[in-house]
C-alpha cells in the first residue's frame, strides 16, 4: 500500500499530520523495508542449509556476512521505526538512511561477488537464488529513499557524506 | 502428504516458503491473490492456509473473513503472515478469523511449530472420538 501523496505533502509540515497518520506511515515504511530484507535472509538460510560442512568456505563466509548484516538492519529498522514508540526525529531518520545506504551497498557488493563466482562455476541454481537476493537488495536501496519520503528533510548529512535526501 | 496453501503476492516469498516447507515434507500450493486462493482452496481442500495480509485488492483480513464465512472452508486453520509488527496487528488478524499470526522475516522453526500445533488441534477437533480412542495422540506430521 503506497502512502497517499496528500499525506506525504502534509507530512512535510508535521503539524498538519495527525499522530495517528504519522504512526500509520511509519508502520508502512517499516513493513516495506522489512519485506526485501526477509527475502535476503530467507534465501541466505536456504543456501547455507544446503552447503556441505567442509567445502565452499568462501560462499559460506559470504552468505553468513550477508545474513548477519541483513539481520542487523532489521533490528535497526525495528528500533528506529517502531510505530508504537515516539516517532524518530528527522535527524535520526537521515542518520538511519545514511547507515542503511552504506550497509545495503556492502550487501550488494557481496552478493554480486558471489554471483560472479557462481556464474564462473556455472552453478545455475545458486546463481538464480543470488540473483533474487540481488534484486531484493536493489529494491531495498530504492526503498531507503522512498519509504521515508514523508519525513521532513533534515539539514544533517548522512554518514556516507551524501546530502540528506 | 499434508497440503498447505500459501496466498502471497510476492514471488520471492512464495519461492521461499515453498522450498523451506517443502524441505520439511509439506506439499505447498501457492496463489497470488485472494480470488485465486479461494478457487484453489475449494478445489484442493488444503489442511492449512498461510495468508499474507498485505495482498493487493482483497487484503488478507477480508480474504480470511470470506474463508471463515464459507461452510466448506471455515474449518481450515489460517495463519496470518505479515511484515507489519504494529501493536494490535495480531489482535486484528485474530478478529478477522485467523487462527494464528506470524511476522516476516520468516523464522521457519517458529512457523513450523505454529503449523504443527494448528494441524494437530484441527485433527483433534474433527475426529474427537478417534482421538479419545488413541489416547489423544497427535497426528503424524512432517519432520521439521
Amino acid at each position: 500500500m503506497k502512502p497517499d501523496p496528500a499525506d506525504l505533502q502534509k507530512a512535510r509540515n508535521p503539524d498538519a499530520l495527525s499522530s495517528e497518520k504519522l504512526k500509520e506511515l511509519i508502520g508502512q515504511a517499516q513493513h516495506d523495508l522489512r519485506n526485501p530484507l526477509g527475502n535476503i535472509l530467507g534465501f541466505c538460510e536456504i543456501l547455507l542449509s544446503q552447503l556441505q560442512p567442509d567445502c565452499e568456505k568462501e560462499l559460506r563466509v559470504g552468505l553468513q556476512a550477508i545474513y548477519d548484516s541483513s539481520h542487523k538492519i532489521v533490528n535497526d529498522i525495528d528500533w528506529s521505526l517502531d510505530p508504537d514508540k515516539s516517532p524518530a526525529s528527522p535527524e535520526e531518520i537521515t542518520s538511519l538512511q545514511g547507515e542503511l545506504r552504506q550497509r545495503v551497498g556492502q550487501i550488494l557488493v557481496r552478493i554480486d561477488a558471489l554471483r560472479s563466482d557462481a556464474a564462473k562455476r556455472e552453478e545455475a541454481l545458486l546463481s538464480a537464488d543470488l540473483c533474487r537476493m540481488s534484486d531484493s537488495a536493489r529494491r531495498l536501496s530504492q526503498l531507503i529513499e522512498t519509504a521515508l519520503a514523508f519525513y521532513p528533510k533534515s539539514e544533517l548529512r548522512s554518514s556516507t557524506g551524501a546530502p540528506a535526501t | 502428504m499434508i497440503k498447505l496453501l500459501y496466498i502471497e503476492d510476492t514471488e520471492n516469498n512464495r519461492i521461499l516458503i515453498t522450498r523451506r516447507l517443502g524441505q520439511s515434507g509439506y506439499q505447498v500450493l501457492t496463489a497470488e491473490n485472494a480470488e485465486q486462493g479461494m478457487v484453489m482452496a475449494r478445489a484442493e481442500k488444503p489442511d492449512l492456509i498461510l495468508m499474507d495480509m498485505g495482498l493487493p485488492e482483497v487484503d488478507g483480513w477480508s480474504a480470511t473473513r470470506r474463508f471463515k464465512e464459507d461452510p466448506t472452508l471455515k474449518h481450515i486453520p489460517v495463519i496470518a503472515l505479515t511484515a507489519h509488527v504494529m501493536h494490535g496487528d495480531r489482535e486484528k488478524a485474530i478478529a478477522a478469523g485467523c487462527d494464528d499470526y506470524d511476522t516476516k522475516p520468516f523464522q521457519f522453526a517458529r512457523l513450523l511449530t505454529k503449523i504443527e500445533t494448528l494441524l494437530a488441534g484441527n485433527e483433534r477437533s474433527r475426529h474427537p472420538s478417534e482421538d479419545a480412542k488413541n489416547g489423544a495422540a497427535t497426528p503424524k506430521s512432517p519432520q521439521p
